[in-house]
């Protein structure tokens, strides 16, 4: 391939999932630094029950009434898990409301419209609840040391010393910093803008980095070569589901994209659904910013067996 | 200038450059090459808001949160300067700037093959025949499918010589159904679209691709729709370079389904239409 025409098309398709992206990621940094500033630190763990397998399931359907793109609730969750909320629950969140969400239902309800959109929509809302609740029960029982980044979980030092990024290692609710308590409205207000341009800075990185590897999947790889792939259905499964990862969709659309792929199988197009609003390129980088790259790397290869394997069945319901 | 201003400065230009970024992109129209419409309000949106909180940031986030010069690092100033590393925001400020500079909104045809094209219009969802656009959606449910619900004499438009004008998007509807395809069947048309060489086709039956992209959200969603054309000669046109052709639809059965065939008789080079991609 020309290499001045490669680097116009890479250019092109990296624009425009920076274009898409950016603006939500403004909005859930701004949202992220209101909660830096004016939730009360133990306000999350009040609202949630008290039982860890019960809090786990209300987290995942937490999407359905505060609806966030997968990329706008990295940042939210960040915050949140900094202000109390409990690392389980902030990881089913982050894997549940891309999907569980009334916009991205309707969405897959329109982009199915005569292909059993009803069923559709009744089994990607399951799989996406069922899917991060399992992932959320399962984080229960990992020491936190084991999820969350190596370098957040160093005891707080002084101010000044403090490291980049610092995310309080116990999600238990810590209770509020003096000088944030003592703090005026005026005051509040500088911290959360502060800390909203702090996030976005940050997560817009690694955004950008997730854009440029789809980019260049976009531009190198023939994807008519999967076509074959779609005969024998569990292979159709997995190869839709690494699909999703290297493509990098909005959940909000990527059901319009599925709906597009008519020699694969059913249950391929559910998985692709299920599969990549929790685990695709951009997002690896933006986990990247909340967990250890061990904990991603299981969480992907986890996501990829349970997802494959349900879908596989599920896709009974189709025939 | 101390090192926390600096960086507070540099930080600032970043978050004015994603304001002028997506500002540029709406207000020139540039934004049509890279989002579907219903993302522009979004990307304005986006624009202010990064404008709103890069003054905020540079000019009153300070004075807001601490006013002492002498301050050890209050939880504000914890804040103020936990964006320490300026790497990922010189990475960031030079893939979008070089992105920029090199684009030339839009794809080549290499990428294009890549991505596949699709010629089966009812797999696409969302797509629409473009007189159901004209026509408003209630026109929708009876006359794909179904009897039409209006005389198509209404809504084909003709060119002076008796040629109908038409989209890909209504030739592709037309091949999977029967009442629109009477519409078209074996009458000249003119249709405008994207020249794609089809290096695969036989010698003693040359075809070449017309094409149009459909994108649902974003240009790295986008997919090729395409319509074959078959020709005596192969033209000479740059692959992706805009043609208007004339022909006579032609609907043979292939593999058992209905396909499109255009029967070419002339083609020339043509300005593309006002909408580039079909949303």
């Amino acid at each position: 391939m020309d290499g001045r025409l490669a680097l116009n098309d890479f250019a092109y398709a990296f624009l425009s999932i920076m274009l898409e992206g950016v603006p939500f990621i403004l909005v859930g940094t701004l949202i992220s630094g209101a909660i830096a500033a004016f939730l009360p630190g133990n306000l999350i763990t009040r609202w949630l029950p008290r039982s860890p397998g019960a809090a786990v399931m209300a987290a995942g359907l937490l999407g359905a009434i505060f609806p966030m793109c997968e990329c706008g609730a990295v940042p939210v969750i960040r915050r949140l898990m900094r202000k109390g909320l409990p690392l389980a629950c902030g990881v089913t969140y982050l894997l549940a409301a891309p999907i569980v969400n009334p916009i991205v239902a309707i969405s897959t309800f329109a982009a199915f419209s005569g292909q059993m959109p009803g069923t559709m929509v009744a089994l990607r809302l399951f799989a996406g609840y069922f899917v991060a609740v399992l992932v959320g029960f399962c984080v229960l029982r990992i020491p936190v040391a084991w999820v969350v980044k190596r370098g957040l979980l160093e005891p707080e030092p002084a101010p000044r010393e403090r490291t980049k990024f610092s995310l309080n290692p116990e999600p238990a609710a810590e209770p509020e910093p003096p000088e944030i308590a003592k703090m005026t409205l005026r005051q509040k207000t500088g911290l959360a803008v502060n800390s909203a341009v702090a996030d976005f800075l940050e997560v817009s990185f690694y955004l950008a980095l997730g854009a440029s590897l789809t980019a260049l999947f976009k531009v190198f790889v023939n994807q008519e070569l999967i076509m074959p792939l779609a005969m024998v259905e569990p292979i159709a499964v997995g190869t839709m589901m690494i699909m999703a990862a290297l493509l990098s969709l909005c959940s909000t659309s990527d059901a319009f994209i599925a709906a597009t792929f008519v020699l694969f199988p059913m249950s391929a197009k559910l998985a692709f659904l299920t599969f990549g609003p929790m685990f695709d390129l951009k997002l690896i980088f933006l986990y990247r910013s909340i967990f250890r790259g061990r904990f991603i790397a299981f969480l992907g290869a986890g996501l990829y067996i349970v997802i494959g394997l349900m879908c596989w069945r599920l896709g009974l319901i189709f025939q | 200038m101390s090192g926390a201003l600096v960086k507070r400065w540099f930080c600032g230009f970043c978050l004015i450059g994603w304001a002028v970024v997506l500002l540029h992109f709406h207000a020139s129209g540039r934004l049509e090459y890279y989002l579907a419409p219903s993302f522009h309000w979004i990307v304005l949106a986006g624009g202010i808001l990064a404008v709103i909180l890069a003054f905020a940031y540079v000019v009153l986030g300070r004075s807001w949160i601490c006013a002492d010069p002498d301050c050890s690092g209050c939880a504000a100033h914890i804040e103020d300067t936990r964006f320490r590393s300026w790497l990922p925001l010189l990475a960031v400020v030079l893939l979008v700037g070089g992105a920029i500079a090199v684009t030339e909104d839009r794809f080549s045809i290499q990428t294009i093959l890549n991505t596949g094209f699709i010629e089966n219009a009812s797999s696409v969802p969302g797509l629409r025949p473009s007189f159901i656009q004209e026509k408003g959606d209630s026109a929708l449910d009876d006359s794909i499918f179904g009897e039409p619900a209006f005389d198509p004499k209404a809504y084909l438009r003709k060119t002076p010589d008796g040629a109908i004008i038409v989209e890909i998007v209504d030739l592709m509807f037309a091949s999977e159904d029967a009442f629109l395809r009477a519409d078209f069947v074996n009458e000249p048309v003119e249709v405008i679209g994207q020249f794609v060489p089809m290096p695969d086709a036989s010698p003693q039956d040359p075809r070449y691709r017309l094409s149009r992209l459909f994108m649902w959200c974003c240009a790295a969603d986008s997919r090729p729709l395409a319509i074959t054309v078959a020709t005596k000669d192969i033209p000479d046109f740059e692959p992706m370079s805009w043609v208007k052709i004339r022909g006579v639809a032609r609907f043979p059965v292939e593999n058992g389904k209905h396909t499109v065939v255009i029967e070419q008789h002339s083609i020339e080079s043509s300005p593309p239409p006002e909408e580039e991609f079909l949303f």
